[in-house]
């Protein structure tokens, strides 16, 4: 579903992300973990096509984002950190919009649908000056969802929202990767992407320092092997307290399956 | 307040105020190394040389004669202008008293509150540091309306001026915060705003009719309804200059009696009233025991909100509380997608099948229809004909080279959510169409209205010889009415491709006050669009004039060559738009927000 191929974004001096190479098919959740400035916010952005890459390629089902970016931007949706709305659409017209943009034949019959399950239906004509930030998060992802993406990149898709708010967002993520979506999360909520991802890719300062399924990941690190937390993992690499082992580039994942969505935990 | 408090605030406040001030002035020379700032720097500072230099080594502007005839009528009048600047004051200074209707807040950012509202620190302190933190705004602005007068042709010693702007400019800030200090007390007594500005405003009305009388009976030669201007312009400056007038008006004249003085001596003799003003001011607002916190910090929430919306390029007026608008039309799912991006323009621009909207369509239709069917025939038609056809010729003319900065539902608007329209699933030149369209659209149905009007009231109107025939009337409308939205689209592509070129350029300031340097850039890019816009108008304008002469020279209708010229016009118009739409839509395509 994504395939990326020696991603490197460079900004002035400053390279913020090297030689990133990664790929996440149907129903694989990939977390992207690592300290503040390691890339993981380029990396998204340069997925999604908002910025484009010094170098490298980036292939959303197929398509070259370089070079055919319609057809690979139809296939995605990215979620910000903060939902980003056009202040002068109320929930309707924004879904509307995006209806268009994305040419999806049944929008009107899709939007009241996505509206009644996003629980909008009351807020449909309201401003999104008027929403709080847990309804903009929700009227984002309506927007993002309407189109059904293949591919779906969320950058803190937790930042802000009370426990409510959160379970529900959870539960889209799920959702979406039981529906086949290839996912990519970015987050420092370590627990968060142990309870949903299948795999894990950590950066350090724009190098990929390990990548694979959470297991894999943690016996790379320590020799307490797979009984560490991610967490731990992480600060032993953020501290620089273990040497990063060479990375082996993974295989890449097996063919479309749905796998069955982790199990909910207690919130 | 004991000195062991108020000597560390101050140091405290200089601390603040002298590294604020430092640290932005590094930021600046550090900013001085990208080319953009640096060659925006070089024109900013060469433009307020020619400007100001001029001012304070060359003297005021024009020529040396005139400036000194009216440098010697001003001192003869002076007393006059020291009057009439006195009376200006006081209708200010009464505006302070009538116009509030909140209660008191005093000017700081959030952060200041943030930081001094949970600081040990008295009331009187916070007051205090509102009132250190002024004088570097209020010795500035006095500086430069020193300046500018100087310019304007202002005489006498420059430091008389600014001490002069000074007094009255701190007079004005203390007088504001004391009449809010007791407003604020009058209305936790209970009097409400609407109370308060009847019993000013009907005391002033007895103080004015009082003064007014007094005078009129102890100032002789007082002017009746039937004489002329000279004879009331004579009582005046006698009234002003002498009588119960000039004596209500004293502790206002000393205020300003620094700024008026011609040498050292009249300067000193003027300081110490001035000094007893401001210390009577000082001494009223610091004394206040008023509670202003709350209000104070709703009044920099609502600062900064619409420092927000001006940073983001909307306007602070029409950007707050937005409500749902129905939209032109309604968005089917399907079809051309940059549709879209007009339909969503359009509503953000406010326009929409409303009432307002219904409403001036209506009142168009009347005036025009009302015109056509002979309503502005005869003498009192033909005069109403000129005002309407001029103020109609006016606001075209404005609009075709205004129009296009007024209006800016496009990447102007746009510009903060960037990042938003670069993940939509369409090619660049589409959404640079899309952009572009729906202010086209606004400014093209506006100015086929002024040329309704235009066309309906030149029918009556004739200027000397010249009378306009229905046949010319009609082919001047139809010609520029099938030209202007061309001429729009060229219009719009110009501060957009500015907006995607060299963002840094058209964004400058966003993101902190303006300098020099923004200054410059400002106008480097006001006179490149001027430049690219004429280079773009010369085409099509060799075209259509091209199309009408030859047209008229084989013998013509008026009204063919006016409308062929027009639709020639047009094609060369959009053909240079196409070109532009597809070159900037490469633009977007590889542009990258993070460089900016």
């Amino acid at each position: 579903m994504i395939e990326v191929e020696g991603l490197t974004k460079v900004y002035g001096d400053f390279v913020a992300v090297s030689g990133l190479s990664f790929s996440v098919g149907p129903g694989q959740l990939l977390g992207l973990v690592g300290p503040n400035g390691a890339g993981k916010t380029s990396t998204l952005r340069c997925c999604s096509g908002i910025i484009p890459p010094t170098s490298g390629t980036i292939r959303v089902c197929g398509h070259d984002l370089a070079k055919d970016p319609v057809a690979a931007k139809r296939q995605l949706a990215f979620f910000s950190d903060e939902p980003r709305l056009f202040e002068y659409l109320t929930v309707r017209q924004h879904l509307t919009f995006t209806g268009r943009l994305y040419q999806v034949a049944d929008a009107a019959d899709r939007i009241p649908r996505i509206l009644e399950e996003l629980d909008l239906t009351a807020k449909a004509d309201q401003m999104p000056g008027e929403l709080s930030r847990g309804m903009k998060q929700k009227v984002a992802i309506a927007c993002g969802l309407l189109h059904s993406p293949s591919v779906v990149f969320f950058d803190e898709p937790l930042t802000g929202l009370d426990p409510l708010a959160i379970r529900r967002m959870k539960d889209t993520i799920r959702r979406l990767a039981s529906e086949g979506a290839a996912i990519v999360l970015s987050s420092h909520l370590l627990h968060l992407l142990e309870e949903l991802c299948t795999h894990v890719l950590i950066l350090k300062q724009g190098v990929k320092v390990a990548h694979g399924t959470l297991d894999e990941v943690r016996s790379l690190f320590g020799a307490e092997g797979a009984g560490e937390s991610l967490e731990e993992v992480f600060l032993k690499i953020a501290e620089g307290t273990v040497a990063v082992p060479r990375m082996v580039p993974p295989p890449l994942p097996p063919p479309p399956s749905v796998p069955p969505a982790p199990p909910v935990s207690p919130a | 307040m004991p000195n062991r408090t108020l000597f560390p605030l101050f140091r405290a406040l200089v601390y603040l105020q002298a590294t604020s001030i430092a640290n932005n002035f590094r930021v600046r020379l550090r900013r001085l190394k990208q080319p953009k700032y640096l060659v925006g720097g070089i024109v900013g500072v060469a433009y307020m040389s020619l400007y100001l230099g001029q001012a304070l080594f060359w003297g005021p502007s024009g020529s040396r004669a005139a400036h000194g005839s009216a440098s010697a009528w001003f001192v003869e009048h002076r007393e006059v202008f020291l009057g009439l600047g006195a009376v200006g004051v006081l209708v200010f200074l009464a505006g302070e008293w009538v116009l509030p209707g909140s209660r008191a807040a005093l000017q700081f950012t959030e952060t200041e509150l943030a930081f001094l509202l949970p600081a040990p620190l008295t009331r009187r302190s916070l007051i205090h540091f509102k009132l250190l933190k002024s004088q570097v705004p209020l010795l500035f602005t006095s500086a430069l309306f020193t300046l500018i007068g100087r310019r304007a042709g202002a005489d006498g010693a420059w430091v008389f001026r600014w001490i002069g702007w000074w007094c009255l400019l701190f007079t004005l800030n203390l007088h504001g915060i004391g009449a809010s200090f007791t407003l604020t007390r009058l209305l936790d007594r209970g009097i409400t705003p609407w109370r308060r500005r009847l019993l000013i405003l009907g005391g002033m009305a007895i103080v004015v009719a009082a003064v007014g009388f007094w005078a009129w009976k102890a100032i002789p030669g007082a002017p009746g309804p039937e004489d002329g201007v000279d004879a009331w312009r004579n009582w005046l400056e006698a009234a002003l200059t002498r009588g119960p007038v000039h004596l209500a008006l004293t502790p206002v004249r000393w205020i300003l009696q620094p700024w008026f003085a011609r040498d050292a001596t009249e300067f000193l003799l003027a300081l110490p009233p001035v000094i007893l003003v401001l210390a009577a001011h000082y001494w009223w607002v610091v004394s206040a025991e008023v509670s202003f916190e709350e209000a104070s910090i709703a009044a920099a929430r609502k600062r900064a909100e619409i420092q927000a919306v001006v940073r983001s390029g909307r306007n602070p007026l029409t950007s707050q509380a937005r409500k749902p608008r129905r939209p032109l039309f309604q968005l089917a799912t399907t079809g051309f997608a940059p549709i879209a991006l007009v339909w969503k323009n359009l509503i953000a621009s406010g326009s929409g099948l409303n009432r307002k909207f219904l409403i001036g369509v209506g009142l168009w239709m009347a005036m025009v229809g009302w015109g056509v069917s002979g309503g502005l025939a005869g003498s009192r038609g033909w005069t109403a004909a000129i005002v309407f056809s001029g103020i109609a010729l006016v606001a075209l003319v404005a609009s075709m080279f205004f129009g296009p900065q007024v209006l800016r539902g496009d990447f102007r608007q746009d510009y903060e959510s960037m990042d938003v329209l670069k993940t939509f699933p369409l090619p660049g030149w589409q959404v640079v169409l899309g952009q572009l369209v729906s202010p086209a659209i606004l400014l093209t149905a506006f100015q086929w209205g002024l040329l309704g009007i235009l066309s309906a009231s030149l029918g009556s109107a004739h200027f000397g010889q010249v009378k306009l025939d229905l046949e010319q009337r009609l082919g001047l409308a139809a010609g520029l009415g099938i030209l202007l939205p061309g001429f729009n689209l060229l219009s719009l592509v110009i501060p957009n491709a500015l907006v995607l070129l060299f963002p840094a350029w058209t964004q400058s300031g966003r993101d902190g006050p303006g300098g020099i340097e923004v200054m410059g850039q400002r106008l480097l890019v006001a006179l490149g669009t001027f430049f690219v816009l004429a280079l773009g108008m010369l085409p099509a304008g060799l075209v259509l004039a091209g199309v009408f002469t030859v047209l008229r020279a084989v013998g013509g209708p008026i009204f063919l060559a006016l409308v062929a010229g027009g639709f020639s016009g047009l094609v060369v118009f959009l053909a240079e738009f196409g070109v532009s739409v597809w070159l900037l839509g490469k633009v977007f395509d590889r542009f990258d927000l993070t460089r900016e």
